[in-house]
């Protein structure tokens, strides 16, 4: 195991995930701020009202049974894609992958305009089970295909039985990639308001949005919001305790043996019946649903060069945040895996922290975004745990709560950047930065630190060995955390409103400028442009998540 | 950088323009009148109301008088909480706000400016903030929107009160995170007093309504047939012809009268902000909206009710004197969170 060296994280990827964690714990700093503003006794007030409680539970239900579908539907899909022997297995992970390219308010209001009366608890369930499922299912399938074959024939060699197997020593190789995907789905649950809302489900966010609009009341609103900070702390806790001491544990490459799939009748049927399930419920009703109201847009002529526009201005913030995300990122992610020790746990969580803060911090995040993450990953301490945990946290707030921070911060200390690019790839920044440690992280996890030691027995320094081998290695996942990030970006809507340069229009700015006012056939292009648009990074995501990974075996034919 | 490429992508004129002014041109006025000393000058518009219904007003602004708009679209309320967390730092030199409330919380943040008394005087006190920071600059009344094929036309009710009658049960649609649908309550509030209030609401969700996310959802629901009757404003029926055609749609607007609070009218309406460094410019558009151009535009376009300049209503619509809408200050609807407290208590916000 890789685990548990306790080692001082280098000061080179410290002092960037430091930076990381400060950055990312503005909007909590702002939070607590605005809630304290008028003592704490108007905090408890707020807080502690029969009805806060009840949008608790009702938040902690939703999330616990998505999250638990999730885990279900990712980890079969996951299991189709790599364990099975079904003709064109590439193709199927992608088709599974897309709805990550569809937005939830989206799919939410494709799933009512279809069938109404799915309006609700269940409701709310397919739809964010549908747009969370590929957080998990993308690195267990990675996981699955770079396990060693080799260790499942001697267990069964030794009289275990096919089911003894997966549970004893399959599922807890892949624990950590399931509990890290389980993590970001809950997180997102909590944040979500456009799928709850349109499937008229009450949860927690909703008063948040009704402290904003309904309130005008941005402190009543930050003080609610703390409830999701304190949802979030206790859920990355939680996953760290739940994640386990298991980490990837191959040791070295080019001694495993190709691997047989499943090829029964029973597993094919099983593998071809649950695909359909998926594809059909997860991308079928959305895309058709699209593509109907599409066709209500024959009376009118479609506004091609405004699609246009707003295509190029979605890529242009998707490309920027991508990189600040990654930069960001990359040291946090490093630290987390490879230094676990308190003080790199504590780095990796204040970065989450410190994707409010602007331009400046970008710049500095850009030359020390690898430091962290290699400090997260192979300097494992209570300090880099910290940091990456900081950086889940805003995950949980909705993005109107984030962009009100960004404002906040931004008015008073980078006014030029107010409303221009910089800020508003702040903004997005603070909410996929999660999404680019943990995909950073899991990468770079499944290979093995042996290979560092022995760059370091050659004579290599430490951070020659982040440079020329952590950082290779991690490659295809640093790549995965980008299109992911892009592709998040390209969707968000809530910051992109308040924080885009004046007369920027994106597909979700426009979507959402018709969908006020119901105009759902002018709504259709711009809906179904996002989807094709998002499908490329998509596609990119899982190829480098889950295609790439090498497999342990040596060259020969695939099941 | 990234501004000649994008001018050179989007067609959209607007867009364009105000790309170039995002880049710190300022040669993009048009060509036309530039007699006023303002033309040439760029605003900066929050609006709680949507792109889509203002640009083409916003755009008739801009050619005749040479003044370009910035505009930033969003929820009202979300707006409202930028303002006052932007405060004096705010770029924005008018707030165009959905409703009063919107207003009312940014002027009690003490950051909209006194408006001169020409500009208050074109509008009905009513429709204006008495301390003559915001005036409306157009209205919308709330109604009954039905499925005539679900109710008939007799059985409709006369009053909101009428609504609790027990063959409503389960048949009423509402949005009770809306904001026209939560000043309606506090316009009950303020017009009958709490208890009063509280007793049409615990008779109201002992009715069993439907609730939907938001006005047009609950229109939706009623030409669908999946709901008899909903609370919501008037023009959103008008919309929805205007979108899909007469054939498409069932439901018809019913309409209270003679001082019922189901046909309160709330406003949109403009401020300028107290940190305008363009107050000149603002003023214009604030008189603009309030021209016999701009009131015509609400009400042919977009089929609101106009409040200044002698235009009259949309012609499918009764006109306010036949209504008799209940008479109210509007500056007393921003209780809006003592509403919601109310709402909650009752169990009709959330469930």
């Amino acid at each position: 195991m890789n685990v548990g060296r306790r080692v001082r994280v280098p000061a080179p990827l410290a002092l960037p995930a430091v930076a990381a964690a400060v950055i990312a714990l503005i909007p909590a700093f702002y939070l607590a701020t605005q809630a304290f503003a008028r003592g704490a006794g108007n905090v408890w007030d707020e807080i502690f009202q029969s009805r806060t409680w009840d949008l608790i539970v009702r938040s902690t239900w939703l999330t616990a049974v998505v999250t638990a579908a999730s885990i279900v539907v990712g980890t079969v899909g996951a299991w189709v894609t790599t364990r099975v022997a079904l003709p064109g297995r590439a193709v199927l992970l992608v088709l599974f992958a897309l709805p990550l390219a569809i937005p939830s308010y989206l799919s939410a209001f494709a799933w009512i305009s279809w069938q109404p009366g799915l309006e609700g608890f269940w409701g709310a369930v397919i739809v964010l089970t549908c747009a969370c499922y590929p957080y998990v299912m993308l690195p267990v399938a990675a996981a699955l295909r770079g396990l060693d074959s080799t260790q499942e024939d001697v267990a069964r060699s030794l009289g275990r039985t096919q089911r003894q197997v997966m549970w004893g020593l399959v599922l807890p190789q892949v624990r950590p990639s399931i509990t890290a995907g389980g993590l970001l789905v809950a997180l997102y649950v909590l944040s979500d308001f456009g799928a709850v809302a349109a499937m008229r489900y009450e949860t927690f966010t909703w008063v948040i949005y009704g402290a904003y609009r309904a309130g005008f009341n941005p402190s009543r609103a930050a003080i609610l919001s703390l409830v999701l900070v304190a949802a979030a702390l206790i859920l990355v806790t939680l996953e760290s305790r739940a994640r386990g001491r298991a980490g990837a544990v191959r040791i070295g490459s080019g001694v495993g043996r190709n691997r047989r799939n499943t090829a029964s009748p029973r597993a094919v049927v099983g593998a071809v019946v649950a695909s359909l399930s998926i594809i059909g419920v997860g991308l079928g009703v959305p895309v058709v649903s699209v593509i109907s109201w599409l066709g209500r847009e024959t009376q009118r002529s479609v506004p091609w060069a405004d699609v246009r526009g707003a295509i190029l201005d979605s890529f242009l913030i998707g490309l920027l945040t991508a990189i600040a995300t990654i930069l960001v990122a990359l040291p946090v992610g490093i630290a987390a895996s490879r230094y676990r020790s308190r003080f790199s746990s504590a780095v990796e969580r204040s970065t989450y922290v410190t994707h409010a803060l602007p331009g400046i911090v970008i710049a500095i995040s850009v030359v020390y975004a690898g430091i962290v993450g290699i400090a997260a990953s192979r300097y494992r301490s209570r300090f880099s745990s910290a940091v990456e945990r900081s950086t889940y946290v805003t995950h949980a707030l909705p993005g109107i709560v984030i962009a009100i921070s960004v404002v906040y911060a931004g008015i008073r200390l980078l006014r030029p950047w107010y409303q221009k690019l910089p800020l508003l790839v702040l903004g997005q920044l603070l909410i996929f930065l999660p999404l680019a440690v943990a995909a950073i992280r899991n990468s770079i996890e499944q290979s093995s630190a042996r290979i560092e030691e022995a760059a370091k027995s050659l004579g290599a320094g430490t951070m020659a060995t982040i440079r020329r081998v952590t950082v290779p290695l991690a490659l295809p996942g640093i790549g995965a955390a980008a299109a992911l990030t892009m592709l998040n970006a390209m969707k968000e809507l809530p910051t992109t409103l308040l924080l885009r340069p004046t007369g920027w229009e994106t597909l979700a700015t426009s979507i959402w400028k018709y969908s006020t006012v119901s105009d759902y056939s002018a709504v259709g292009p711009y809906a179904l442009t996002l989807m094709i648009v998002t499908a490329v990074p998509t596609a990119i995501v899982t190829s480098l998540t889950v295609l790439r990974v090498s497999r342990p075996s040596s060259p020969g034919r695939q099941g | 950088m990234k501004c000649p490429r994008i001018v050179r992508f989007a067609g959209l004129a607007m867009a364009g323009s105000l790309l170039v002014v995002a880049c710190g041109n300022d040669n993009a006025e048009p060509s036309a009148q530039t007699t006023k000393p303002t033309a040439g000058a760029t605003i900066t518009v929050y609006s709680g109301r949507s792109e889509k219904l203002i640009a083409p007003v916003l755009a008739d602004f801009t050619a005749k008088t040479g003044i370009e708009v910035d505009l930033r679209a969003g929820d009202s309320g979300e707006m409202a909480a930028l303002l006052v967390t932007e405060g004096d730092a705010s770029p924005a030199d008018l707030f165009f706000s959905q409703d009063a409330g919107a207003l009312g919380a940014v002027e009690s943040a003490e950051l909209l400016a006194t408006l001169p008394q020409e500009t208050l005087d074109m509008v009905d006190p009513a429709y204006r903030s008495q301390d003559g920071r915001w005036v409306a600059t157009s209205g919308r009344m709330r109604v009954l929107v039905y499925n005539p094929g679900l109710t008939s036309e007799a059985d409709l009710p006369a009053s909101v009160d009428d609504l609790l009658d027990a063959k409503w049960k389960g048949r009423i649609g509402f949005a009770p995170t809306n904001a026209s649908w939560q000043s309606f309550v506090t316009a009950l509030r303020v017009l009958r007093g709490e208890d009063a209030a509280r007793a049409w609401l615990e008779g109201f969700a002992a009715n069993d309504p439907i609730a939907y996310e938001k006005n047009g959802v609950v229109r939706d629901a009623v030409n669908s047939g999946e709901v008899a009757v909903g609370l919501v404003n008037h023009y959103y029926l008008y919309e929805k012809i205007l979108a899909e055609g007469q054939d498409a749609v069932k439901a018809k607007n019913h309409y209270f009268r003679n001082g019922d609070p189901g046909s309160l009218v709330n406003v949109a309406g403009v401020g300028i902000l107290r940190s305008s460094k363009n107050v000149a410019a603002a003023q214009a558009l604030v008189d603009y909206l309030l021209s016999k151009d701009g009131q015509t535009y609400f009400a042919e376009k977009i089929f609101e009710y106009p409040v200044a300049s002698g235009v009259a209503q949309y012609d499918e619509l009764p006109s306010l004197a036949d209504i008799a809408p209940p008479s109210i200050d509007l500056s007393d609807l921003s209780s809006i969170e003592a509403t919601q407290e109310l709402l909650s208590d009752v169990g009709l916000l959330t469930k």
